[in-house]
């Protein structure tokens, strides 16, 4: 079984959730009800993956379902802090740029 | 014991937990055999979606086994399924669909063979 963490916490603006560890199919319903919990808590959602060493399409696919979520009642899910070859699948499929942080809408172009 | 020069390590699996361990095998092997650790990961990451994709698409589990060749690092994945096809990567906002897409976009190169008895690919990383 992949070691995975989530840790969500609640801040004035936003609801943080940060994941640590491997996130792949073992794990995806704990990732699906975490990402879904937070996102009926607060219309701005920040996933942190600073700890997070291992990302799939899985995962990725939780992700991309809880930005559908927010974004249907207008609110935001945003990933930071991605490194290494967690960072590098984001890039592959696009999902960075989907999913980048509220103050990087002006690099657009 | 093994003959060194042409020992081949092998690893089953079948079911989502054993996942992780399939990923510890390929890296370790992969660095070992001369991949450097950014490739190893990349490579890890292949070996993962392709076989998530077993346990997801086809009745039963499959085997990974890793070896060199040449100038390349090889990953084979067996199963009892039918070739995957390794598509264009679908758009961000797409649910499904990017399991294979990555393989395809990440691997330098991906030969599949195909019989009676199931599929085994390769996936091929330059050393």
């Amino acid at each position: 079984m992949a070691q995975f963490e989530a840790t969500t916490s609640i801040e004035p603006d936003r609801v943080v959730v940060a994941l640590a560890g491997e996130c792949d199919l073992s794990v995806r319903t704990d990732m699906s009800s975490v990402l879904h919990d937070a996102v009926t808590k607060s219309s701005l959602v920040a996933v942190d993956l600073r700890e997070l060493t291992f990302l799939d399409s899985s995962g990725i696919h939780e992700l991309v379902a809880a930005h559908q979520a927010a974004r249907a009642g207008g609110g935001r899910v945003y990933v930071r802090n991605a490194s290494g070859v967690v960072a590098e699948v984001l890039d592959v499929t696009g999902v960075a740029q989907l999913l980048r942080p509220p103050n990087e809408d002006a690099v657009d172009g | 014991m093994a003959d060194q020069s042409t020992s081949v390590d092998t690893m089953t699996y079948d079911e989502p937990g054993d996942l992780a361990a399939v990923r510890a095998f390929v890296r370790t092997n992969a660095v070992a055999l001369g991949l450097t650790h950014q490739r190893a990961d990349l490579l890890t990451l292949a070996v993962s979606e392709l076989t998530t994709n077993t346990l997801q698409h086809t009745a039963g589990g499959g085997r990974v086994r890793v070896w060199a060749e040449g100038a390349q690092v090889v990953c084979e994945v067996r199963d009892n399924g039918a070739p995957p096809g390794f598509g264009e990567m679908p758009a961000p906002e797409s649910p499904r669909g990017r399991g294979l897409a990555i393989v395809g976009r990440v691997a330098d190169e991906v030969a599949t063979l195909s019989d009676d008895g199931g599929t085994v690919t390769r996936i091929k990383m330059n050393r």
